[in-house]
């Protein structure tokens, strides 16, 4: 165990690092047969808030032969003291450093935080590369959504994971405990781990390049898959929703149960990369979630709970699941809520009854201010929709909205960024003419992202937008969204940018990560410790053009980096999108619609379920 | 509706727990006690629960109160049975007493907050002039520390008059013990961080333990929890 008592007094909210909360497991260290840390490259408050971990957490502790524990990033004050103190990172539960493990998994949520990865490594005793490590040092494996292209950070990694990891944990550590008992080579236990499907051992692919940068081929070792096929729990009702959940002392992020309505989502919303890798659609049911519900609230004493899922409100049983819990806890003062509640997707009557008759603010995500724009992402949200949602939202007692764009989407005209200006204008105006003895009390706030082009998605061939048209098309937003009750919120343009290259980066960029680290990049994703200069910096070491990667068209028949890795939605049909959102047809949803042949259900061999039991053939 | 007051305890790593912190949780032990806490009425409804002064990060505390208002009558045992049941290591009800009459509430009545200094001069080859730097203190008609002030920046404050007492305790085997009695509530207080940091001579980083909370009419003190009956 780890002495840090000394260095805790010193450091800020150091009940970020004591564990000890309500609901941890801490299991004894010397009888566990394989001992897992679970790793988030940032703080306890945004990693103790994410639902995978939790899962995962209590899956492999319910096991009598395995331990998991926690590690999080230690913020610079902290991690200023171990240095200082030649200590190690070590684990929430048994403070035992991350190199005593058997198995580091970390989540990769977004690119940003692959600095923070490099850096726990490296507190945690751990040579960064995968081949410097030998047998006495854990296996490092990855998993999350970056993990669908993981090439970038993968010399760092011995195994990523593609997909729900609950069932797949489990053959992971069997063969780890078995390969422990017969003293296998880590070599060996690679080649085993190879066969469980989902796991993908980036040694084993050889990536080869054209003069011109891109991809000459991934070559597949002999006795490995030659694509890597995503997991999934194909039937969620019978996968259990853990009974245990941890409750923090310190207010994180997502301080509330989180309850996970169902997985997947087919609107088929081009851009989003969620909505390709993460289908088919599977509801749980509503007595289901429900017994889970009380049980979890039982255990936990806490009096707020959320609906989680990727877009909550499509839950095909949403107003019966939100009557029952409303009539069993209301009386009980537990707080029900949906993580972002989406007028354009619920109507204004039960937004109300979320609200618990609180009127802050509602949120639309229109993404797109023209409808061409819109049709060309697949979302096929008119105009009409949005001012009708609008003024029910007003006419509901609502006075300020929050309005969600992208800027940059493919085929995106100036026409198209005025039109955000105008849209949010009209619904402006909309509720000054309702709130007629108030119309300053009007306020309408466009918060405005750069569109980033992500992996399996239909637009992974497009380029990004360069920083200076981003610029140019901030400035002329800006230009016609001035006045009285409109407020305008961006993302940092840059930080986009620097996602876009690793979003769709190949293994060379592993140098740039690494000098970046080592140049002192961390939190990369927090503004106060972004450092756009020491990234530059980075890649004019390594050589590397970053353009190459996030602002290049990309042809179809170019070899992508991660075209060994199968997210399960087949190329063909991503290409048809992409041909469709050209010529801006809309595809309809799986769930109402016929199938549009995505590929996901024959090649996972699962199909769509939903929670009344009409799933698609 | 009746009011229950309880003593509790907060120690070892439950220090590095601020006091908001505690609050919120507090809210969550009482629910997986399944006890019936009384809200309140509105949009946000919460509990009705009264804390005592803030105990400051980093001190541990064996005398700590909460006033709780529940909607029928609970059997006290049972009340710190369900509690220390549910509650996270660290935390521990110790009694509770049900109010007999209408309580004030804790933060008005508390006046006198005591604490142990342990290991002090662990390090120390002379732990005898740690003894003579608080008798030097006490001799002081103006003691200064700096405090953040609320605008931003700061102001120094003289903290002389909220130190009431000191005790200096020889424990064998362990090392001398300070006791430091202070004055806490409306009036203002000297944090018992604060208090070392007035030190002119070395010491070691002690264990601080809030071992009482008085409430001190001049003549007698009494625990909050006499109050109840
Ligand atoms: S294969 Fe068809 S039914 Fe299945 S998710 Fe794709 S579009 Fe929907």
């Amino acid at each position: 165990m780890i002495q840090i008592e000394e260095i805790l007094a010193r450091v800020e909210k150091p009940s970020r690092y004591t564990g000890g909360e309500w609901g941890m497991v801490k299991k004894d260290w010397t009888k566990a047969q394989v001992r897992v840390a679970l790793a988030f490259p940032d703080l306890y408050e945004v990693g103790q808030s994410h639902l995978g971990l939790r899962l995962l957490y209590d899956q492999i502790n319910q096991h009598p032969d395995y331990l998991a524990e926690r590690v999080y990033a230690p913020w610079i004050d902290l991690e200023d003291e171990l240095r200082k103190a030649a200590k190690p990172l070590f684990s929430l539960e048994s403070r035992r450093s991350l190199a005593e493990f058997d198995l580091v998994g970390f989540t990769l949520q977004y690119e940003l935080s692959y600095t923070n990865i490099l850096n726990m490594m490296d507190l945690g005793g751990i040579p960064l590369a995968a081949r410097e490590r030998g047998s006495e040092h854990p296996l490092l494996i990855a998993g999350g959504p970056g993990a669908y292209n993981p090439e970038p950070i993968a010399e760092f990694f011995d195994l990523f994971f593609l997909g729900e990891g609950e069932e797949a944990i489990l053959e992971i550590l069997a063969v780890l405990a078995r390969a422990k008992r017969a003293g296998l080579s880590k070599a060996q236990v690679k080649k085993e781990l190879s066969k469980i499907p989902g796991v993908y051992v980036p040694e084993f692919y050889e990536v080869s390049y054209h003069q011109d940068g891109t991809l000459a081929g991934i070559r597949a070792a002999e006795g490995v898959p030659v694509r890597v096929t995503k997991r999934i729990v194909a039937d969620l009702e019978q996968c259990p929703i853990p009974e245990q959940q941890i409750v923090p002392f310190t207010d994180i992020v997502h301080d509330r149960i989180m309850l996970e309505l169902f997985r997947g989502c087919t609107r088929g919303c081009r851009f989003c990369q969620a909505g390709m890798i993460y289908r088919p659609v599977r509801e749980r049911s509503v007595p289901t979630l429900e017994k889970a519900l009380d049980k979890l609230l039982k255990q936990t004493g806490y009096g707020e709970v959320s609906l989680t899922s990727l877009s909550s409100s499509d839950y095909s049983e949403i107003r019966q699941l939100v009557a029952r819990l409303m009539d069993c806890y209301s009386a009980e003062h537990v707080n029900i809520s949906l993580p972002s509640l989406r007028i354009d997707a619920f109507p204004a009557d039960l937004a109300e009854r979320f609200q618990g008759g609180r009127k802050s603010s509602l949120t639309f995500a229109p993404e797109a201010g023209t409808e061409r724009m819109r049709r060309v992402i697949n979302k096929g949200v008119t105009r009409e929709d949005m001012l009708s949602a609008a003024e029910a939202a007003f006419r509901g007692g609502w006075q300020r909205l929050k309005l969600y764009f992208m800027m940059g989407l493919p085929t995106e005209t100036d026409e198209d960024i005025i039109g955000i200006a105008e849209l949010a204008r009209e619904v402006l105006n909309l509720g000054k003419g309702i709130w007629k003895q108030r119309p300053h009390a009007v306020q309408v706030s466009v918060s405005v992202s750069v569109f980033v082009p992500k992996p399996h998605t239909p637009f992974q061939w497009r380029p990004q937008l360069s920083l200076e048209e981003v610029e140019r098309r901030q400035r002329l937003l800006a230009d016609h969204l001035k006045g009285r009750g409109l407020e305008l919120h961006w993302h940092d343009a840059r930080t986009s940018w620097l996602e876009g290259v690793f979003a769709r980066g190949d293994r060379r960029l592993a140098a740039v990560v690494k000098t970046a680290w080592e140049l002192g990049c961390r939190f990369d994703g927090w503004a106060e410790h972004f450092r756009f200069d020491l990234w530059l910096e980075a890649f004019r070491r390594s050589g590397l053009e970053p353009d190459f990667y996030a602002n290049r068209q990309r042809s179809y028949t170019e070899i992508l980096p991660w075209d060994h890795l199968d997210a399960g939605v087949c190329k063909e049909f991503l290409q048809d999108e992409d041909r469709r959102a050209e010529a801006g047809l809309l595809t309809p949803d799986c769930r109402q619609a016929a199938c549009s042949a995505c590929g996901v259900c024959p090649g996972l061999q699962v199909r769509p379920s939903l929670a009344g039991g009409e799933g698609r053939g | 509706m009746v009011d229950y007051r309880l003593r509790y305890s907060k120690q070892g790593e439950l220090r590095f727990i601020s006091h908001l912190d505690l609050v919120r949780g507090f809210e969550r032990i009482l629910r997986r006690a399944g006890l019936p806490v009384a809200y309140s009425e509105g949009y946000n409804p919460h509990p009705k629960l009264g804390f005592g002064p803030a105990l400051p990060l980093g001190v541990e505390s064996v005398a700590e109160y909460l006033d709780m208002e529940f909607t029928r009558s609970v059997d006290p045992e049972e009340i710190i049975a369900r509690l220390n049941h549910v509650m996270p290591p660290g935390l521990r009800a110790l009694e509770l007493v049900e109010a007999a009459r209408k309580l004030k509430p804790l933060t008005a009545v508390i006046n006198c907050a005591v604490y142990r200094y342990e290991g002090l001069a662990a390090g120390q080859d002379d732990p005898e002039r740690i003894r003579r730097e608080v008798e030097r203190l006490w001799k002081q008609d103006t003691l200064l520390v700096t405090r953040k002030a609320k605008g931003g920046g700061t102001k120094n404050l003289n903290v002389r008059g909220f130190l009431k007492n000191w005790q200096w305790l020889e424990q064998p085997g362990s090392g001398p013990v300070l006791c430091l009695e202070t004055v806490i509530g409306n009036q203002g207080t000297i944090r018992p961080d604060e208090f070392l940091r007035l030190f002119a001579v070395p010491i070691d980083t002690p264990r601080i333990i809030r071992t009482d909370l008085w409430v001190d009419d001049g003549i007698n003190r009494v625990s909050p929890l006499a109050l109840c009956r």
